[in-house]
């Protein structure tokens, strides 16, 4: 018995020696393991417990300002109030933002989506934005009360503030950063990019340089203290040429009108009023837009989005007519003292080209049928010269051509040439195309600001105006003159113009400025969005007024002023407006009694 | 005669006091002051509550250790049995009257304190078997019945508390028990059958943990596959203790534990706090401090005079170390985190109080043999 116990004694000893092994043969592969990580890897490690600590943060810069001529601000950076709530306690999250109703205003469906949001968020670590705009009253209700609303923050950001809803369309608008467009910028919380306009040509400057601050977070990222900053570089105020208050003239004087008015200054090129209408809110843009509110800007019929004045598109009508007479002019044999008789039509084969005057104008020279704004004249002409000099002609005078194509979304409207028509028609050019087009109808197309730069060129007798949307330092700018048109052309085409509003036989007499002496000139356009047919005409050419809205014609203006030593050139396009010379050269005459006043 | 057998006692109480090992009741007290930084450190500098409370519970424990020393010997040989059943009512009880905490129903609430009656069943389920074995000698070891009724007397207890659940303290028991049944002298052919057994049983075993145990254990084997869940742990502590070095960042200066990137700080985590603060250097002296205590634990068992000495103190001690040997390599990354604290420097009144307690009995036994 006793042996036997002393054995199992001994057998107990042995296996203890093994355990005995096992324990320090353990002890010692913990302090290896230990020494691999504190002292071999101590470097890996080192990083990354740094890399937990510091957070870099880019510090936002604010953007630049946008501004007027007169630094007057169209754009600028508004401190807006948001409150957040972060909450930590998944069971009392929803009692303290019950609590925090009481002191902001929000709708009944606003609480019941943000209660059923944090509902469901199933992280412990989570924080909502409640409202983004917070008004002063409850920002100040709020802070009065913060020590019993836990988890409630209120953090000033800057938003883009817009003041001008008549410049929306130039200086466009920002949004959120685009994830795929520009992946870098969206990762810092509080971007902004321009999405169209100057917002977005300029961003570049308008965004400034990012500064970067140094942070010590904890584990759930809050930051415990600063370690470093280095201020970002705020973006740089960008000047245009336009005006606030002429913009917002404009903008009045179209009333209920849709259309555009571009009003340049040819001394320099600068573009003084760009104005499109109807317009939106670039506001909307800024606070995130709700879903309705952009259907409602997307559906409407009446595009309030679409930059008309340099988008749009119209047949300049009669405007056209200018074109056609320099080119006439520019050729030797051309006579423009020499008679025409018109009947009120025109008859070329077996059609007849009516003018709109249904009893002719009967004997005039070139110089009375433009201010009288004959069609039979001009049809004549064109046949003469021919449509391949009438559309280099426009071309010289700008039409056709793409202004602001890095700032804007434009278009180049269309001039048509024999080359034009085979490569989009596959069918040769005829002699009633030239006809048709001699009138600015048919296939032509131009944009208002075309025509506002048109006007320029030919109020300062052919200089190669451009125009320019940022404000020059000169007042007067050197362009070059193009040689190729004669002065004495200028003269009478300018004469036509003058007539045009100042003679009582001139289209836009009714409009002229009374009690001056500098006069405005220009030139009416009525421009047919629909084809008149025999039957029609047979029967009588319906008025304006008992056509539905979208047949009724564009109204345009051309002018400049004042008359001598033209300081102004524009354009004015009343969509669907009736006649140029009762609903666009009203405007027209507005604008430059405004323009008097200018500085 | 009653008079004279009392102050024999009283002689023979206080011939024990002065004979305790204060050696080891001093590296004890060192491992208590250790934690009593680590954790002032984990409070962010804060005495109270926590470190105070750790006081407290130490000087309690300490008490209680005192007093399990100068008991009669008998007193825990003769009751084993009943030690192990009153610590199984209480699991039961538990199961009816627990307070739950975070999911898991293992702590029996006292009023002045919450006891985790788990802790203490690990240490009578040591002196049931080590009881059990002393009364069989006269059996072979290749005898069945002298395994089936140790493992009984295991499986009850790690049921119920796999059960709570509480994966970390029903793998420790079991590993403890079985232990103890190998020591025991248990045919080696018996352990290797016990472990074809244990791999054939893994996949129901599997299918009863809950599924954060499942998750803790999947995370573990495959840590990158979830960086910010449950691998987040294991990956700030390897990062906390790495970053360390070999002499700390200084004593509150650790920036993975003051900006709360590991989890658990006073309790599981507090490791890796004192090896982010005090580096290589600081772990090196906290291991080697538990070092003087296994080898003090394999000493004790070896001079041990009998089969139920020998048992009881090689169990303790076992259990002593698989607390460290588990805390330690589940803050290094090497097990998954099951909770488990270090023995007396993690804060927590149930694990320090039974680790207490096992010192208490360990150096009772040491006395008797000594004094005798």
């Amino acid at each position: 018995m006793n042996i036997k116990k002393r054995d199992k004694k001994q057998n107990i000893n042995r296996r203890l020696f093994l355990f005995g092994g096992a324990k320090i043969l353990s002890v010692i592969f913990i302090l290896e393991r230990l020494y691999n990580l504190q002292i071999r890897q101590l470097d890996k490690y080192k990083k990354l417990a740094e890399n937990n600590r510091i957070n870099l943060m880019l510090v936002l810069p604010s953007r630049g300002l946008i501004l007027d001529r007169n630094n007057k601000i169209l754009a600028e950076n508004k401190k807006q109030y948001q409150l957040i709530y972060r909450y930590r306690n998944l069971e009392e999250r929803l009692k303290y933002l019950k609590k925090l109703f009481q002191y902001i205003d929000l709708n009944e469906a606003e609480r019941n989506n943000l209660i059923k949001n944090l509902y469901f968020k199933k992280t412990i670590f989570t924080e909502i934005i409640v409202k983004s705009n917070l008004s002063w009253e409850e920002v100040a209700r709020v802070s009065a009360n913060i020590t019993e609303l836990r988890g409630v923050f209120i953090e000033m950001r800057l938003i883009r503030s817009y003041k001008s809803i008549p410049a929306s369309h130039v200086i466009g608008y920002v949004t959120k950063p685009d994830k795929l467009q520009n992946p870098k910028l969206a990762k810092v919380a509080g971007t902004v990019v321009g999405k169209t306009g100057i917002e977005k040509s300029f961003d570049k400057e308008l965004q400034g340089k990012f500064g970067i601050k140094k942070e010590e977070v904890n584990a759930h990222g809050r930051v415990v203290n600063e370690i470093s900053r280095v201020n970002g570089i705020a973006g740089n105020d960008i000047q245009l040429s336009i005006s606030r208050d002429l913009q917002n003239f404009c903008y009045e004087r179209l009333e209920e009108n849709t259309g555009s008015i571009v009003a340049m200054n040819v001394q320099n090129g600068e573009v003084l009023s760009f104005v499109s209408k109807p317009s939106f809110d670039s506001n909307d843009f800024s606070n995130d837009l709700s879903q309705n509110k952009w259907n409602k800007i997307i559906k409407n019929q009446l595009k309030p989005m679409f930059h008309r004045a340099s988008t749009g598109t119209y047949p300049p009508g009669s405007i056209f007519k200018l074109i056609v007479s320099l080119t006439a002019l520019n050729d030797k044999e051309f006579n423009p003292k020499k008679k025409y008789y018109c009947n009120g039509g025109y008859k070329f084969g077996n059609q007849i080209f009516h003018c709109w005057k249904k009893d002719g104008h009967g004997l005039i020279n070139c110089e009375e049928a433009i201010s009288m704004s004959c069609d039979c004249y001009f049809y004549d002409v064109s046949l003469t010269v021919g449509i391949e000099k009438i559309s280099e002609m426009a071309n010289i005078f700008g039409l056709g051509k793409e202004y602001f194509k890095e700032i804007f979304s434009i278009s180049n409207g269309i001039i048509p040439n024999k080359e034009w028509k085979k490569n989009h028609f596959n069918t040769s050019w005829t002699k009633s195309d030239t006809i048709v087009a001699a009138i600015g109808q048919g296939y032509t197309l131009t944009t208002p600001l075309q025509l506002a730069v048109m006007t320029s060129r030919i109020a300062t007798e052919g200089k190669m105006i451009m125009p320019s949307i940022l404000k020059s330092n000169l007042i007067k700018k050197k362009f070059p003159k193009n040689s190729v048109i004669d002065e004495k052309a200028y003269k009478l085409i300018k004469k036509g113009m003058f007539k045009t509003v100042n003679y009582a036989k001139g289209t836009a007499y009714g409009s002229r400025l009374i009690n001056t002496n500098e006069y405005m000139c220009g030139k009416t356009a009525t421009s047919q969005v629909r084809r008149i047919s025999m039957a029609e005409r047979e029967e009588g050419i319906k008025k304006n007024e008992e056509l539905p809205r979208e047949q009724r014609d564009h109204a345009l203006f051309v002018g400049y002023y004042p008359h001598n030593k033209p300081i102004y050139a524009f354009s004015v396009v009343v969509e669907h407006g009736g006649s140029g010379s009762k609903a666009a050269a009203p405007i027209a005459r507005d604008l430059c009694k405004k323009l008097a006043k200018f500085t | 005669m009653n008079y004279k057998s009392n102050k024999l006692h009283n002689r023979k109480v206080y011939a024990k006091f002065i004979n305790i090992n204060w050696m080891v009741i001093s590296i004890i007290f060192l491992l208590f002051l250790l934690g009593c930084i680590v954790i002032y450190s984990a409070s962010g500098g804060n005495f109270y509550p926590l470190v105070e409370k750790h006081v407290y519970k130490f000087i309690f424990s300490l008490i209680i250790l005192f007093f399990l020393c100068c008991l009669n010997y008998e007193f825990f040989k003769s009751y084993s049995y009943y030690y192990y059943l009153l610590s199984i009512f209480f699991l039961v009880l538990l199961i009816f009257f627990g307070s739950e905490s975070s999911g898991s129903n293992r702590w029996l609430n006292l009023g002045f304190f919450s006891l985790q009656p788990s802790e203490f069943a690990k240490v009578t389920l040591i002196l049931a078997i080590s009881k059990y074995y002393s009364d069989v000698t006269h059996l072979k070891n290749n005898s069945i019945i002298k395994l089936i009724i140790p493992m009984f007397l295991i499986t009850v207890p790690f049921l119920i508390i796999l059960n709570q659940p509480d994966l970390g303290t029903s793998i420790l028991l079991l590993l403890n028990g079985i232990s103890l049944i190998i020591l025991s002298g248990v045919s080696v052919w018996f352990i290797l059958f016990g472990l074809v057994i244990f791999l054939i049983s893994v996949p129901v075993i599997w299918s009863l943990l809950f599924d954060y145990q499942k998750q803790r254990i999947l995370t573990f084997l495959n840590p990158e596959g979830d960086p910010l869940g449950s691998g987040y742990h294991i990956a700030q502590s390897k990062i906390a203790i790495g970053s360390g070095g070999f002499t700390g960042k200084g004593y509150m200066k650790g920036s993975q534990s003051q900006l709360e990137f590991i989890p658990e700080i006073h309790t599981d985590f507090v490791f890796s706090v004192f090896s982010e603060e005090f580096g290589y250097l600081g772990a090196l002296i906290i291991v080697i401090l538990y070092l003087f205590l296994f080898i003090y634990g394999l000493m004790s068992c070896y001079k041990a005079s009998n089969i139920y000495d020998k048992l009881t103190i090689f169990g303790l001690s076992m259990n002593f170390f698989l607390y460290f040997f588990i805390n330690i390599s589940m803050v290094i990354g090497l097990v998954p985190v099951v909770g488990v604290p270090l023995p007396i420097i993690s804060y927590g009144g149930s694990s320090m109080l039974a680790v207490m307690i096992s010192f208490g009995i360990i150096e009772n036994i040491n006395l008797n043999r000594r004094l005798n």
